[in-house]
């Protein structure tokens, strides 16, 4: 198991590098002028000093390695020193709009994001499971039926959508929560915790429904398959209580299988952020994300969509190796 | 997870088919929306024949009334006329993004099945694809093409080039996946090492044997991909990266009516509709097909 992990971890490397390159090229080579939104007045040559300043006229390759030396080397190096207490001067990674660390804005932003993500795993988990067990217990039944229209909803209704709709009912008409969210808002005492709450309810809300319905339909579905098995039957057979069968034999079995889809959906949680931020007002990585995105800054863009990719090949090696850590029968070697 | 799905019966059967689909009353609602939703969508102008960017300032933010069914935005132009208007807009994409992507994936998934030393390199790729950050990777690339695609192709044109393109070059990996798993299942049966030994080439063989024996699975997952295709456009538009509002499509109509919801809640509401129903009848459809074409599943359901 061991050597497996380090294995594939050694194998996701090149990997990340082949998506950075990927993403570089596809920034890189698009039709795109930085200086495009300065006013008209600046005359073209000092356009071109400004171009030469922000290092565009090295060759792609240059810049793309000068990119990784800056995001692989100086960063991390930058971060220990800040742990060790020390001022580092090294070369780093700068945002082309705000001139500062493109590091320090995503670290500014990340808190939010991170709370949002974070509950509404939490929440859509802790729906899905009650939701995926009954489902599969009472097959056909009407906690089942409701459970796939449920599910299907959650398919097929875009998270926007769902997001306004919430803003019209609970701000403007009934003004249980306010529509946007407030950064600024410090948790000091019992009031301020509150409202602090408040206002995550409806993003909170939305992507939990999302993670709810995905995750309550595998465990339904390695429930299923798990309670027809002889154990099952032998359980029931010495007489032990439904909840003992369902809880004990049926859902530590079929457990595994369903820990790996949420692991491979936590970076789609991410990307699912962006839109609601947006909805929310959310001022998380999503926001960074878009703002960057129209004020034309490549180095933040670049940097962000690659830490999104880093997310996604982290947690499908998460999720083979708790696949194989659950269930002692996978043998990787 | 992958899908299965099993390959289309033989031609006798094809009335079972229909009565197995026929049983899925979910899949037969579905189509009928799904079919509903696109008549109106053709058929509409002829039966409101009001032009969705005739501007009457004097008319704007109203609430619906007989001249307005479904209100009037803040220029004053008709939300119904609009709503049919966006719909074709949002539909073509959606029809001709999942077009391409599956065209793309049946095509990557028949080389790596048929073509031994070829599978490797093409699923490395395609595990290459899955593992890009795509929502972010859409919204940077529609962003950097925009304004050059517009300025060849004229707005409309270049930007539904633009969207299509994008959607469809960054969904196919899931159709090639099933479609490989398909081909290489396929190329044990009898009749393929049959048409082998006859001498059959590798053309002919793709359209002969492989292609209509796959046809079922590509169905599933182009109806499928229909509903993700018009999910995913109309994410874009409401992140203001879509289509412009000069050519509205549903996404575009609820992220502008979101500036005005608290005045006129039903601008957000109606496109919204209009986005979820397409999308839930469509995903039934699939659901039903799915079944409806492997036979173990119907069983299993049975049971």
């Amino acid at each position: 198991m061991f050597t497996y992990t380090l294995r594939r971890l050694a194998f996701s490397i090149p990997v990340l590098l082949a998506i950075s390159l990927v993403i570089f090229l596809l920034i890189d080579l698009a039709p795109n002028d930085p200086t495009a939104n300065l006013p008209l007045t600046i005359p073209p040559e000092i356009r071109e000093q400004l171009r030469t300043g922000l290092g565009l006229d090295a060759p792609t390759h240059v810049r793309y390695l000068l990119w990784c030396k800056q995001f692989f080397i100086h960063e991390p190096l930058n971060l220990l020193d800040g742990m060790m207490g020390n001022e580092s001067s090294r070369l780093r990674l700068q945002s082309w709009s705000t001139h500062t660390p493109v590091m320090e804005l995503i670290a500014e932003r990340l808190p939010q994001t991170l709370w949002v993500v974070g509950l509404s795993l939490v929440i859509g988990i802790l729906i899905a499971l009650p939701l995926g067990i009954l489902s599969a217990r009472h097959q056909h039944g009407w906690v089942d039926q409701f459970g796939t229209f449920v599910a299907m909803l959650g398919f097929s209704v875009p998270s926007f959508f769902l997001g306004v709709l919430m803003i019209i009912v609970f701000s403007v008409k009934l003004g249980w929560f306010p529509s946007i969210y407030d950064t600024t808002h410090r948790v000091t005492d019992w009031h301020s915790l509150g409202v602090q709450l408040r206002q995550m309810v409806m993003p909170v809300t939305v992507l939990a429904l999302f993670n709810a319905a995905q995750f309550s339909r595998f465990l339904r579905a390695s429930m299923l398959e798990t309670l027809h098995q002889d154990f099952i039957r032998t359980a029931r057979a010495k007489g032990m209580s439904e909840a003992r069968v369902l809880l004990r034999h049926a859902l530590r079995n079929a457990i595994g299988p369903v820990v790996t889809v949420i692991s491979l959906a936590i970076p789609q949680v991410f990307a699912g952020a962006i839109i609601t931020e947006q909805v929310f007002r959310v001022n998380g990585l999503g926001q960074l994300l878009i703002s960057g995105i129209q004020s034309g800054d490549v180095p933040l863009v670049q940097t962000l969509t690659f830490l999104f990719a880093v997310l996604i090949v982290l947690f499908n090696l998460m999720a083979d190796i708790t696949y194989g850590l659950l269930d002692p029968r996978i043998r990787y070697d | 997870m992958t899908d299965r799905a099993a390959s289309l019966p033989p031609l006798h059967s094809r009335v079972s088919l229909w009565r197995r689909f026929g049983r899925h009353r979910g899949a037969v609602v579905g189509m009928v929306v799904f079919a509903a939703i696109t008549a109106a969508v053709l058929l509409g102008p002829f039966v409101w024949p009001v032009d969705p960017a005739q501007i009457d300032i004097a008319a704007k933010n109203q609430s619906p009334s007989l001249a307005h069914p479904l209100g009037t935005d803040q220029l004053g132009h008709d939300l119904l006329a609009g709503l049919l208007a966006g719909g074709r807009v949002s539909l073509l994409v959606g029809l001709v993004a999942m077009g391409l992507a599956v065209g793309l994936g049946t095509l990557v998934g028949v080389l790596a099945g048929v073509l031994r030393h070829w599978d490797a390199p093409l699923m490395r790729m395609t595990d290459l694809f899955l593992s890009l950050p795509l929502l972010p990777l859409l919204l940077v690339a529609i962003m950097l093409w925009r304004d050059s695609l517009r300025a060849q192709f004229g707005p409309e044109a270049g930007i539904f080039l633009l969207i299509v393109c994008a959607i469809g070059l960054t969904s196919w990996m899931q159709t090639a996946r099933i479609v490989r798993g398909e081909v290489l299942a396929l190329r044990e049966r009898e009749f393929i090492i049959a048409a082998t030994a006859l001498g059959t080439r590798p053309l002919a063989m793709i359209r002969r044997h492989i292609l209509p024996n796959i046809l079922g699975p590509i169905l599933v997952s182009a109806t499928l991909g229909v509903g993700h295709a018009i999910l995913t456009e109309s994410a874009l538009s409401f992140l203001g990266l879509g289509f412009p509002s000069d050519v509205p499509s549903w996404g575009r109509m609820l992220f502008d009516g979101t500036n005005y919801m608290t005045l006129t809640p039903t601008r957000v509401v109606w496109p919204g509709l209009a986005i979820t129903l397409t999308v839930l009848s469509v995903n039934y459809l699939g659901d039903g097909l799915r079944d409806a074409l492997d036979p173990r599943r119907v069983r299993g359901a049975a049971r």
